[in-house]
């Protein structure tokens, strides 16, 4: 029997998808489409559920004061967060990638903290934020900076969080980079500067264009996982103080697992799906200019 | 790229192999025994010994009954408790807090008055009435407690000794005790701790006079009473008598300011006492709660075991917990200084274990009885409710609000809340 | 003046290494100062660990903590148990995500973009509201308290398809084309050419997998029971109790988690070199 040259195609693409695809719709899908259904209910944790459409929707947008909160910090953090984290580690990328020994120690101090458990270094990171007795006031009392409560103080506690997050993350998103960085043909950049290129026209018209799927990917999956950040706020400030740090999925979990309100949460992770998606699609959009393939 | 994948495959199957090794599990369940299975939140490996021992007694007791003990930690307990109910199916026997109950009974757990009034030999009278009260609904109990106990004042006695002061034991008024707290300012040391937690500070408001809690569910959290205490213990923080709260996302931060030793008095419940002396290296007195503006009160709260509604074996179940919160195994909790008993008839075991604590029984047995005792039954969605005036609580505390203003702008939330 | 001249130019790449290195030494030291931080907490004696002002060392070295760490769950078990199914997960992940990676990346079908943004959306619905319609379907499965359950849903990933997708693109289209041409098909051309190009992503996302798999806490809180296939991080969380947290013990059994997944990170970090087989052939 012969085979059209797109059935073909679709036989192979088949083939080498239907791996993954069987899991991933049974253990990601399947989930995924129920806590649509779950959010158009009144759906307590557990216990007598009722069908209620949107209201859900309707009571976050309009009844719940604390959701527009929410939103305001988890903006605030992914901005900061995305922008730090993709600098300070393609920075690093590109430097440890240049020089020649103990490329490979550096790194994996640099990537140290991702494996390191978050309710230890937390805590940690709470007693060098310490006013008065942590490292880091007095080391800012050095240049006269007066003692601040980072955690404790509405204005400065995101930062505090921020901070803390960027060290324990960054590590990941410079692996990525250089994995990226390593797979650019040395032939190429050998070229450009035979052609007389500085390092600085390397690093924008080769290195650059040649790892923009890799920041592309890095940017994307940062952003989706910063509006999802969960374990820092939670295990610095649990929302603390007065809400300063209550983000989107630690009010949701609070709402799923305390408040004992699954359908609520339910449907707030889907406005978190949808605030995201645009993100994405805004960002393939721009890709189409910004990166290149081969 | 071979190389890389073998090196994966090998370290799979050898530790597959240490793993095929390692697990010959075999259930020799014959046909009449039933297995209940028991999630517990335990905080040490000593602990988790402790309940299995009681377990072992229930077997003990009843040969046909096993009881399987599973352990989270505290805050794991309460996202695995409502993923075991959401999911079906869930552990027979499970542990509730009277605080958290109002939530949970009615919707996951198995109604017990019937079963405890056709006992004849359980004596629900030995058990402490207002920590019943504290787990059931209306008029219809859902879990028997283990423990429980009135808020009390734990001191440092050391830190005391060294400013030459008397102990706490002579304290008649909220001025008494402000006084007493400036005595420790200024020396890196403080008076006393403020929590957040509303939980934590009921104590206060009762002793202001005001009701936080009306006869039809709803709450009031911004009475002109209450607003007088938070301004007094913003009072506290303010003077520097009180340290300013630096790590909210630690629900234990008051009771570790104490634990450090910096801090010269604390309220909280006798069930806190071992853990006190583990953790700390200064010696500890008990005296009564401070009075508020109008009386002494202390809130009372405790914990037990209830069963779930879904479970298969409710007969069984309720005998394996009616066994777990025995006289024998109470005292047994008492001697390991696990709890102080809800049974009245077992309390001398834990006095006598926290015998070299000052004040220790005097000021427990005074603060239960019924003019000063107070349960503090919660109304429902009280989770969600106690969260929104903590979060207030800390904006007062900081000095960003009002102690009215912030208090009326959880008022106005909570009442939507409670209004859902 | 010539002669200082040359000597200005063979030293100046030498000082130029050595301020590189003071300066990355000076930044990884600041870096590991929360690390060592814990190292240090993990050394005090318990009563000691919440004084003020804090102290660097403790009274006496406490190894009584890392003692009670061992002891305070089954230590061996979940340790064996983290690293038997962040490997599992890791090989699962590796070996499906890299199929369709290949699929989204380089092979041609109706319905490719709209799949792989349903494929993205997916990791858009945070993990707390999906856990209990899975932790449903595991039970129906009978699989709840397994290494199955602990394993293939993690396994199977939308992210390690995105990672691999991504990377598979930067390979170039020559190379395969030329292999085509001499007859190679679709999964021939995958297992001997781009495979062995891909070796620094696969890497990554076994790096990745192994270490998600490592940290994570909810999905195994949630879906074991039993100690038998408990993993690290719910050991840890025990040291959090109702009344306070032992935190020296906390700190050691943080400490000791640490090494196998440092260990797997270092092991296959090796594979992030520089690619061989790319040198001299040039892309567009």
């Amino acid at each position: 029997m012969q085979l059209g040259k797109n059935q073909r195609n679709m036989l192979t693409a088949v083939g080498f998808l239907s791996p993954n695809i069987i899991g991933f719709m049974l253990f990601t899908a399947i989930p995924v489409v129920q806590s649509l259904i779950i959010s158009l209910y009144d759906w307590p944790t557990f216990g007598e559920r009722k069908f209620i459409g949107l209201q859900n929707y309707i009571d976050l947008f309009t009844k719940d004061p604390l959701f527009p909160k929410v939103m305001g910090n988890t903006s605030i953090y992914v901005f900061c967060y995305v922008a730090l984290n993709i600098v300070l580690a393609l920075a690093m990328a590109l430097w440890l990638t240049n020089i020649r020994r103990g490329e490979k120690l550096y790194r994996s101090v640099f990537f140290l903290p991702q494996v390191t458990p978050i309710v230890a270094t937390g805590m940690i990171w709470k007693w060098l934020f310490l006013p008065k007795y942590g490292i880091i006031n007095n080391f800012l009392g050095i240049f006269g900076v007066p003692d601040i409560n980072w955690l404790g103080t509405t204005g400065t506690a995101m930062s505090a969080i921020i901070i803390m997050s960027v060290w324990q993350g960054f590590g990941y998103n410079m692996i990525i980079f250089i994995a990226g960085l390593y797979a650019i043909p040395e032939s190429q950049i050998e070229a450009a500067r035979i052609d007389g290129a500085g390092k600085w026209q390397v690093f924008i018209k080769i290195k650059l264009p040649l790892i923009s799927p890799s920041i592309f990917f890095a940017i994307v999956m940062t952003v989706i996982s910063s509006f999802q950040v969960f374990d820092q706020t939670m295990i610095m400030t649990a929302g603390g103080p007065a809400n300063a740090t209550n983000t989107l999925v630690l009010y949701l979990y609070n709402n799923a697992f305390t408040y004992l309100k699954m359908g609520y949460a339910a449907a707030m992770a889907w406005v978190l799906f949808a605030i995201i998606m645009i993100f994405t699609l805004l960002q393939m959009r721009l890709q189409k200019d910004f990166v290149t393939y081969e | 790229m071979r190389k890389l994948m073998t090196t994966v495959c090998i370290m799979v199957i050898a530790t597959g192999m240490i793993f095929a090794g390692g697990t010959g599990e075999s259930k020799s369940s014959t046909t009449e025994t039933v297995t209940l299975r028991w999630l517990m939140q335990v905080a040490s490996a000593e602990e988790a010994r402790q309940w299995r021992e009681l377990a072992a007694g229930v077997t003990e007791r009843y040969p046909d009954i096993l009881v399987e003990l599973s352990t989270t930690d505290w805050n794991g307990y309460w996202t695995k408790l409502p993923s075991e109910l959401a999911g079906g199916n869930p552990p027979d026997i499970l542990y509730m807090q009277s605080m958290r109950a109002k939530d949970y009974l009615e919707a996951g757990f198995l109604p017990l008055s019937q079963y405890v009034a056709d006992d004849p030999d359980i004596n629900i009278a030995d058990f402490y009435s207002g920590i019943l009260e504290g787990l059931s609904i209306g008029e219809e109990l859902y879990c028997l407690p283990y423990d429980f106990g009135p808020y009390v004042m734990f001191y440092n006695q050391d830190l005391f000794d060294l400013y030459g002061l008397p102990y706490p034991d002579t304290i008649e008024t909220a001025e008494d005790f402000e006084e007493l707290c400036s005595q420790f300012a200024g020396h890196d040391t403080y008076g006393t701790v403020v929590p957040t937690v509303m939980d934590k500070l009921y104590t206060y408001f009762l002793g202001s006079g005001a009701s936080l809690f009306a006869a039809d569910g709803t709450v009031k959290v911004n009475d002109s009473r209450i607003i007088e205490t938070i301004e007094y213990l913003q009072g506290l923080i303010d003077q520097g008598y009180a340290p300013r709260i630096s790590d909210t996302g630690n629900n234990n931060w008051d009771r570790e300011q104490f634990y450090a030793g910096n801090v010269a008095t604390y309220l909280d419940g006798p069930w806190n006492l071992t853990n006190i002396k583990e953790k700390s290296s200064f010696a500890v007195g008990v005296t009564m709660v401070p009075p508020g503006n109008l009386y002494r009160r202390s809130q009372v709260a405790g914990s037990g075991f209830g069963i779930s509604k879904d479970t298969d074996y409710p007969g069984e179940a309720y005998l394996a917990i009616k066994e777990l919160t025995s006289k024998n195994s109470l005292s047994k909790l008492a001697g390991w200084g696990r709890a102080l008993p809800a049974r009245s008839s077992v309390r001398d075991v834990y006095y006598k274990l926290h015998a070299d604590v000052n004040g220790l029984h005097d000021a427990v047995e005074k603060s239960i009885t019924t003019d000063i005792g107070v349960p503090f039954i919660t109304p429902m969605k009280w989770q969600q409710v106690t969260n929104t005036i903590s979060q207030n609580l800390e904006a007062i505390f900081i000095g960003n609000v009002s102690a009215r203003k912030g208090l009326d702008n959880a008022q106005e939330i909570i009442d939507g809340i409670l209004g859902q | 003046m010539n002669e200082i001249k040359t000597n200005r130019q063979t030293y100046r790449p030498i000082i130029k290494k050595a301020a590189n290195h003071i300066v990355l030494t000076v930044l990884a030291f600041i870096f590991l100062i929360p690390f060592l931080g814990m190292v240090l907490t993990s050394l005090k004696p318990e009563t000691e660990v919440l004084l003020l002002p804090i102290r660097i060392f403790g009274s006496r070295l406490a190894m009584e903590n890392y003692q009670r760490a061992w002891t305070f769950f089954p230590f061996g078990q979940f340790l064996f148990n983290s690293v038997f199914i962040a490997l599992c997960t890791s090989l699962v992940a590796v070996i499906t995500s890299s199929m369709s990676g290949y699929a989204f990346s380089r092979l041609h079908f109706r319905g490719r973009d709209l799949l792989f943004t349903m494929y993205l959306g997916t990791l858009m619905i945070p993990q707390q509201v999906t856990v209990i319609p899975l932790f449903i379907i595991m039970r129906r499965f009978g699989w709840y308290d397994t290494y199955a359950a602990m394993v293939l849903p993690v396994g199977f990933t939308a992210f390690g398809t995105f990672l691999m997708r991504q990377f598979l693109l930067t390979i170039p289209y020559e190379i395969e084309d030329a292999a085509r041409i001499d007859g190679c098909g679709a999964v021939e051309s995958f297992i001997r050419i781009i495979l062995p190009m891909a070796k620094s992503s696969i890497a990554t996302l076994l790096i990745f997998t192994f270490i998600n798999s490592w940290k994570s806490f909810l999905w195994p809180l949630i879906i074991t029971g039993s100690d038998r296939v408990k993993t690290l991080p719910l050991g840890i969380y025990m040291f959090n109790g109702q009344y306070g947290t032992d935190w020296s013990g906390l700190m050691s059994a943080a400490s000791i988690a640490i090494i196998p997944s440092f260990l797997v990170f270092i092991l296959f970090q090796k594979y992030l070199v520089k690619g061989i087989t790319m040198t001299g052939l040039g892309g567009r």
